[in-house]
C-alpha cells in the first residue's frame, strides 16, 4: 500500500456529515441569535469596489504570474529589439530603434568612441532615409506626401549634419593628440657616487632631447631599482602612443574626400536627387567602416610596440643595488 | 474549497454582514462538524460544540474583528480547535473513541453499485479504527490538510506552528496512518 492508496481511503471521510435536519435547525437557532444581537450592516459600493480591485491585483501578484510576467517581458524585449533592428524610417518600430541607438551612445563613456558611434549611426540612418526617399512611391504633388517628403528630407539633412559634426569633432581630437605624443624613452644617466647608473624616463620630449625626468633611487642599499642591460644602452627608442590613427588619413586613403562627399550629398538632396545622395552616403558609410577597421588595427599595433619597448628597456630585469655594485 | 469565495465572505463577515455569516455557516458546517467529530468521537457532543463554535465566531467578529486571520476558514477552525481543547479540559477525557453508529449522514448512495458501497464502508471502518490510534496532532493535520484541504499556511495559523513544521508533520502523519492500516489488514 502506498500513500496514494491511503489518501484514496481517506476520501471516504468526506462523506461524514451531520444530519440535514440538525444542520437546518442549528442554522435557525444561530440565525435568531445573530439577528437579535446585531444591527443590519450595509456594505457600501465603494468598499465592494476596493475589495474587488485588491483581490484582482493580489491574484496577479502570485509568484506564478510574476514569473510569467517576467518571461513575457524578457521575450518581448528580445523580439522587440530584433524587430526594431530591421525597421526602416516610417515603420512603427523605427522610433524604438533610434531610441536603442541613443541608449547605446549614452552608455559609451570614451568621448572619441562616443563620437564615432554617433557618426556611424547617423550615417546609417541617413543612408536609410535616402533609400526610402529614392524608392518610395510618395508623390510630390500630393499635399500629404509632400509633407512626408519634406519631413524625411529635413531628417536626412540633420543626419548628414550630425555625421559632418562628429567627423570634425573626431578629427580635432586626433590633431590635439598627435601634436603632443607621449613618448617612452630609455635614457642613461651618469653614474653617481653610489653606482646607481640607470634611470628609466617616461615623459614628453624635452628641448635637449634627453631625459625629462628620471626615477633614480639614491637610497640604494635596500631599494629595488630597474637596471638597463649594458647591451642595449645604445639609442633611445621613442614610441608614439597616440590613441588612434589620423581620421583624415584613413578617410583620404579610401580614395575620396569624406567631407566633400557629405556636402555633395546635401546638394543632391536639395535637388531632390535622392538616389544620387544614397550612392554617396553608401560610400561615406564604407569610409566610416574602414576608419573603424583601421582604428582596431592601430590598437593592436600599439600593444605590439609596447611589448617591444618593454623588452628593449629590460623591464623585468630587476636587480638589487648590491648586484649593480 | 473556493478560495475566492472564502475571501469575499471574509470581507463581508469582517464588515459584520449577518447574511454573509450565515452563508459561511452553510459553507463550512460539514467541515467543522467532521473536524470536531474526529476530535471528540461523539456525534451529540460534536453537534453541541459546532453550534457553540459558530456562535463564538460571530461574537468574536463583533467584539474583536478578524484582522489577524488570513482566511475566514482558518479563523473558524482556530475557534473550533480552542473549543475542543476547552471541552477536553472540562470533561478530563483525553482519549478518543469514535462511535461506530453515530455518523448521522447515511453513507450509502443510490447511484453507486453495491460493491463500491461495500468497499467504501470497509474503508471507512478501517480509517475510523485507525485514526484514533494516531497522535492527536497527526490526526488533526490529516483531517485539516488531506480531507478539508487547508493549506500548510492556514494550518500553521490555526495550530501556532511553523509552516515547515506542519509540512513535515503532514508527511509523517500520512506514513503513520499507512503503517496502522497495514497492521490492521
Amino acid at each position: 500500500m502506498t500513500e496514494k492508496d491511503v489518501l484514496k481511503k481517506l476520501n471516504v471521510l468526506r462523506d461524514i456529515k451531520p444530519a440535514a435536519e440538525w444542520k437546518s435547525s442549528a442554522r435557525d437557532i444561530l440565525s435568531a441569535q445573530v439577528f437579535n444581537s446585531s444591527e443590519a450592516v450595509k456594505i457600501s459600493l465603494f468598499d465592494e469596489a476596493v475589495f474587488e480591485i485588491r483581490s484582482f491585483f493580489s491574484f496577479f501578484a502570485q509568484p506564478a504570474f510574476a514569473a510569467i510576467g517576467l518571461f513575457v517581458l524578457l521575450v518581448g524585449s528580445v523580439f522587440g529589439a530584433n524587430a526594431a533592428r530591421n525597421t526602416k524610417p516610417g515603420d512603427s518600430f523605427y522610433a524604438a530603434r533610434v531610441w536603442t541607438q541613443k541608449a547605446r551612445v549614452a552608455i559609451t563613456f570614451d568621448s572619441r568612441a562616443k563620437a564615432k558611434l554617433e557618426m556611424k549611426y547617423a550615417s546609417v540612418r541617413a543612408k536609410e532615409i535616402s533609400k526610402v526617399l529614392s524608392e518610395s512611391s510618395l508623390n510630390a504633388d500630393n499635399e500629404s506626401d509632400k509633407k512626408k517628403i519634406a519631413k524625411l528630407t529635413d531628417n536626412l539633412k540633420a543626419e548628414i549634419k550630425t555625421v559632418t559634426d562628429k567627423y570634425d569633432e573626431i578629427s580635432k581630437s586626433d590633431e590635439t593628440e598627435s601634436s603632443e605624443p607621449v613618448n617612452v624613452n630609455t635614457t642613461s644617466s651618469s653614474a653617481d657616487a653610489d653606482g646607481d647608473d640607470v634611470a628609466v624616463g617616461i615623459g614628453r620630449p624635452s628641448v635637449d632631447d634627453g631625459q625629462v625626468f628620471a626615477v633614480d633611487s639614491s637610497k640604494d642599499s635596500k631599494g629595488i631599482q630597474i637596471s638597463q642591460p649594458a647591451a642595449i644602452k645604445a639609442e633611445p627608442a621613442p614610441v608614439s602612443a597616440t590613441s588612434s590613427v589620423s581620421l583624415t588619413a584613413v578617410a583620404t586613403s579610401t580614395g575620396s574626400d569624406f567631407k566633400k562627399n557629405l556636402s555633395d550629398a546635401v546638394d543632391l538632396v536639395d535637388n531632390n536627387d535622392f538616389a544620387g545622395a544614397k550612392n554617396i552616403l553608401d560610400q561615406v558609410d564604407t569610409m566610416i567602416d574602414s576608419i573603424d577597421r583601421a582604428d582596431q588595427g592601430e590598437v593592436k599595433g600599439v600593444s605590439e610596440t609596447a611589448t617591444t619597448v618593454s623588452e628593449a628597456i629590460g623591464i623585468g630585469t630587476v636587480s638589487s643595488s648590491q648586484e649593480t655594485k | 474549497m473556493n478560495d475566492r469565495k472564502d475571501k469575499k465572505l471574509f470581507f463581508r463577515v469582517r464588515k459584520q454582514d449577518r447574511d454573509a455569516f450565515l452563508e459561511a455557516y452553510d459553507l463550512y458546517i460539514d467541515d467543522i462538524y467532521r473536524f470536531v467529530y474526529f476530535k471528540i468521537g461523539n456525534d451529540e457532543e460534536a453537534k453541541d460544540l459546532v453550534s457553540a463554535v459558530f456562535l463564538r465566531v460571530w461574537n468574536q467578529v463583533q467584539s474583536k474583528g478578524l484582522d489577524e486571520s488570513k482566511s475566514l476558514k482558518a479563523f473558524i477552525y482556530k475557534i473550533a480547535r480552542n473549543l475542543v481543547i476547552d471541552h477536553y479540559r472540562q470533561a478530563k477525557r483525553p482519549t478518543l473513541n469514535i462511535d461506530d453508529d453515530e455518523v448521522s449522514e447515511p453513507l450509502a448512495d443510490e447511484g453507486r453499485s453495491v460493491e463500491t458501497e461495500m468497499d467504501k464502508v470497509s474503508d471507512l471502518e478501517l480509517i475510523k479504527r485507525s485514526l484514533p490510534k494516531l497522535k492527536d496532532e497527526y490526526r488533526e493535520v490529516i483531517l485539516m490538510h488531506y480531507i478539508d484541504e487547508l493549506s500548510f499556511a492556514e494550518i500553521a495559523e490555526i495550530t501556532g506552528k511553523s509552516r515547515g513544521n506542519v509540512r513535515v508533520m503532514a508527511f509523517r502523519a500520512l506514513k503513520a496512518l499507512k503503517d496502522l492500516i497495514e497492521e490492521k489488514k
